[in-house]
Parts: C-alpha cells; structure tokens; sequence
C-alpha cells in the first residue's frame, strides 16, 4: 500500500557538485526500484508538481533519496536542511526482479540510484554493480559498500576509474562470464546499448526507465509510452520493464 | 449532514468533488483518502469508444500550473461499465460521469448506454475540452450548439445534467444561459485555458500537439471571476473549477456563490487534499456555528 505523507528530512549530503543525498524519516519498506513523489510543502504553487525520485535506500525507517540538480525543482530541494518537511507519497510502482545465481547491474550517472538498494536486496550469488559517469567530478562515490557486491565504474574521458564507457566494461564482463539477468538505469542511449550487445548471449534484461509525470499514480496519464501492441503508464506499470519490450527493434 | 448541498436532484454529502482527468476513476486514490469523505468526483472523460489520446510529451509544468494535452485517453463505455465502475461501486460518494462525444448522436447513444447502470449519479457533459480536434470545446464555444446538446442529453436521462464549460470564449455566461435554458441541472467551470510552452534552446513546442490545456493555481483568479460572472446570470447552481490547492481556494469559490466546487491538477501533487478540503469544511461551519447555504454567495457586493 502506498500513502501519502508530510514527511521529516533528518540528514543531507553533498555528493557532488551536482548531486546530493537526502535522508528522510518514511516508515514503510520500500520494494528494490520503486520510487516516491517529492513536494515542497512550504510553497504549493510554484514549481507546482511533485517530482519522481527513486529509492537509494531504506534501513530502519530512514528512506535515502540521490538527487542530480536537473532544474529548478531539484534545485530547491538541494537547498533543503534537516529538520525541514517535504510531503512524500509512495512508494510506487513496480519492482526489479531477481536471481539467486548472478546479477549484473548498470547504471549510467544518477542513474545509478535506484540500482543501489536493489544490489544490496539481491539474493544473488555473484553482484556486480557497473556504473559510468562522464568524468570524475560527475562521479558518485558509494561509499556504503558492501563485501558482497563487486563495484566497478568508468568514466568517458579516463579522469577516474576505468577508461571508457560503463557499456565497453559490460561488454568485457559478457565475453568472460555472462550473468542471468542485468538490470539497468541510465539515459536510454546507454540502455539501448547494454540491450544491443546483450542480446547474444541470451540473458533477461530489464531497464528502469524516467518520465516526466505529474501524479505519480496513475491519473494524470502524462507518463504514457507506448510499446509494441500495448500502451502503457510509466508510473504504474513501471518504471521498470523488459528490454525486449523497450527496445523492440534491437534484434535478438 | 451540515455540509450537504444539492445539484438538481443529486444531493452531495459535502461541495467537494474532484475534475475529471485529475482524479483517475477514483480508484486511483483509495490508498490515499476515504472516497467517502468526498461529496462525490468526475470521472475521466469517457467516450463510448475508446481512445488513445495524444501524443508524447503531453504534460508539462509552467509557473504555478501545469499544461496537459492528453487529449481525453479512456477504455470506452462498455469498459467502464464492466471494470471501471465495479471497482468503486461500494463508495458512499456521488459517481458523475464525464461524458465526451464527437456528435449529438454519440453524445444521445453514450448517455442511452449508460442509463443501464444505477451507479452512476450523473452526468458531465464536456463541452469544453481544448485538447481534441473534434467536439470539445469547439461545441462550447457556440450558445445554440450548447442548447442542442444540452437538450438532446437532457431528453435521455432523468439523473442530473452538469455541463462543463470552456473559459476560451468571449462571454461563458451566454453559454450558462443557453445550458440552463435547454434544462441542464448545473454548469461547472472552468475548464483548461488554452496555452503553450516551448523550450527556447530547441525552438520548439514542449508538447507534442503544441498547444494543452492550462491548470493549477495559475487560473484561479480567472475562475473565480468567471464562476462569479456565472452565478449571477443563471438560476441553475455554479460547480467552481480553477487552481485549487488548499481549503482556502475552496472557501473562495463558495463565498463568490458556487455550490460545489471541483479539485482539480491540486489532486496530483496531495492525492488526500480533497479529503482535507472536506474535513477543513466541517470544521470551518462549526467552528463560526455558520450553515453551508449561509456560506454560499456570501461575498458582500
């Protein structure tokens, strides 16, 4: 059951120049992908909408949100202090599936939000979490690490990590071991591609896709996309859905 | 109940209800408020046919609103009968239906189809949508169009007729006028402003059919001004429909003399608001020992 919440940040974080964290008090357990509407609550007007954000994570209550300032919106939540208040409703959609064999996730930039929480939930044998940013001042550290997922990151121009983007380090990975199943966020360039040099080796795919949205819940019907032979809500049948069913024309 | 008021023959537990196409079929917002709570909500606008709506991007934020052009996307009536409907049946709320049609002929076999079921409480007839090439806001620009249709739905059914009208014409209050002279039992306002947004460093349209529908607290203060202008030029009560967002918008439009208002786009950014819309209301008329009818029309001209 989702609901809907005047919820209080307890911690903030810069991460980057362009990214920061924010922790929040949210009680309920979130499913590895789903994600949350954040309002400001101190101005109703204007910016007007709510904006779709993924779980980072959730422990013990506290729900953790890795925003990327994309425009005004984010811009003034990353002004945002403890103890102030946003109205949060979630958590929404649907939910990453998963392998207790190996699992492979890509993320590419902010991308890699949702992907965090998802990794530290698999069940899987062997994780490998593969992140690509453009250069290193875009990187996001992750410093929660965890002993049971290998991380990896790339960035384009060779600043940090390793040089290249974060398909060229899948694709390394696919001629040596294959996983079961991959699981990406990022721009859908970047997805399309992991989809392309997949396609091989017969693995199942999913992407957790973005759109603009107004409700979050499936009412406004702003986050329509249309796939082959059916017509569907991004906010409520996803965001995260079979690459056969996203990129169609990738042959298999 | 303190709070009811009436529209036509329908009486509503309390003036809150919510717009058509911001409120799903209400079943979208049950994890979020008890339908109950609510005077009753529009449905999305249905035809008898499906329809798939516009193109992507159909939404987008502007300054204190947003545009839509979605373009009246639905399942048809034989869908809402079957598997919209059941899902809300049991709510002790009014279930008006928002009913779209490209002729007077469709509009008479939608509302014939529909009559079948004793869910529904009544009707909204959309004159007024800006985001379809036919019908829609094309018929509510015209006094003798609205007459005609108003009359022809008016012949099929028994249940209330609310007509929505479109704030894109010259004088809304002709087109109350001519609602009301061929027997409609309400007329709710306003509609979406007709607007647009590009995206200056592409030069280009933001949506894809360039042009939506404007809401959010952008327009209230031309809905305010429009359902004032109305309520004094018909008989028939006035349903307010304009950038509410808190109960303050709400008392707004009751003190210029609408009967019941409608949350609109406010739903998408607080899916309980009309709840605390309802609940802020009860609270309000006990604390000032004040009747909602000596509320209505309050304002001091």
């Amino acid at each position: 059951m989702s609901r809907t919440v005047i919820s209080k940040i307890v911690g903030t974080k810069v991460v980057n120049d362009a990214t920061f964290m924010i922790s929040l008090l949210f009680e309920e357990q979130p499913k590895p992908g789903q994600f949350v509407m954040v309002s400001l609550i101190d101005n109703r007007s204007d910016p007007f909408l709510p904006r779709p954000i993924s779980v980072f994570d959730w422990e013990d209550g506290l729900l953790k949100l890795l925003i990327r300032k994309v425009g005004r919106g984010t811009e003034l939540f990353s002004q945002l202090s403890a103890g102030d208040s946003v109205r949060v409703t979630g958590y929404l959609g649907n939910s990453f599936p998963d392998t207790n064999d190996s699992i492979c996730f890509v993320g590419g930039g902010i991308g890699i939000a949702p992907l965090f929480y998802a990794a530290r939930k698999s069940i899987a044998a062997e994780k490998l979490f593969l992140m690509g940013f453009p250069t290193e001042s875009a990187v996001i550290c992750l410093e929660e690490k965890r002993a049971d997922t290998k991380l990896l990151y790339a960035t384009d121009d060779g600043s940090a990590g390793v040089h290249g983007t974060v398909v060229d380090m899948l694709k390394n990975r696919l001629e040596i071991t294959p996983p079961d199943l991959i699981i990406t966020c990022g721009p859908e360039g970047m997805m399309k591609a992991v989809q392309k040099i997949a396609s091989p080796y017969n693995i199942s795919i999913f992407h957790s896709l973005e759109s603009v949205m107004a409700c979050g819940i499936g009412a406004c019907l702003g986050c329509r996309r249309e796939l082959p032979g059916r017509s569907v809500l991004v906010c409520k049948d996803g965001p995260i859905f079979d690459g056969l069913d996203i990129f169609p024309e990738v042959p298999q | 109940m303190k709070t009811a008021v009436n529209i036509g023959s329908l009486q509503l537990k309390n003036p809150i209800l919510t717009a058509s196409g911001t409120f799903g079929n209400g079943h979208e917002f049950i994890d979020y408020m008890n339908l109950n709570s609510i005077g009753g909500f529009c449905s999305k606008g249905l035809s008898m046919e499906p329809r798939g709506g516009n193109p992507e991007p159909r939404i987008v934020e502007t300054a204190s609103g947003m545009l839509n052009s979605i373009g009246l996307e639905n399942g048809g009536a034989k869908a809402f009968l079957n598997e919209v409907l059941p899902q809300v049946s049991d709510y002790d709320t009014a279930v008006i239906v928002n009913i779209y049609a490209h002729s007077m002929a469709e509009f008479v076999e939608l509302v014939r189809y529909l009559e079948q079921s004793d869910r529904i409480d009544g009707y909204e007839m959309n004159l007024s949508c800006p985001n379809v090439a036919e019908g829609g806001a094309a018929f509510g620009s015209d006094a003798a169009v609205v007459a005609k249709l108003t009359q022809a739905a008016r012949n099929e059914t028994k249940k209330p007729l609310i007509i929505k009208l479109s704030p894109n014409v010259t004088d809304v209050r002709e087109m109350a006028k001519a609602a009301q002279g061929a027997g409609a039992d309400a007329v709710s306002l306003i509609n979406t402003l007709i607007g647009t947004a590009i995206d200056r460093e592409k030069r280009r349209f933001i949506l894809a059919r360039k042009v939506g529908g404007l809401s959010g607290p952008a327009i209230k203060p031309v809905a305010l001004k429009m359902v004032w202008d109305t309520v004094q030029a018909v008989d028939i009560p006035v349903i307010g429909i304009g950038g509410i967002v808190s109960f303050e918008d709400v008392l707004d439009f009751l003190i210029v003399g609408a009967t019941a208002v409608q949350i609109g786009s406010g739903n998408f950014i607080n899916p309980a608001l009309a709840q605390e819309c309802a609940h802020s209301l009860e609270t309000y008329l006990e604390e000032r020992n004040e009747t909602i009818d000596q509320l209505i029309g309050s304002i001091r001209s």
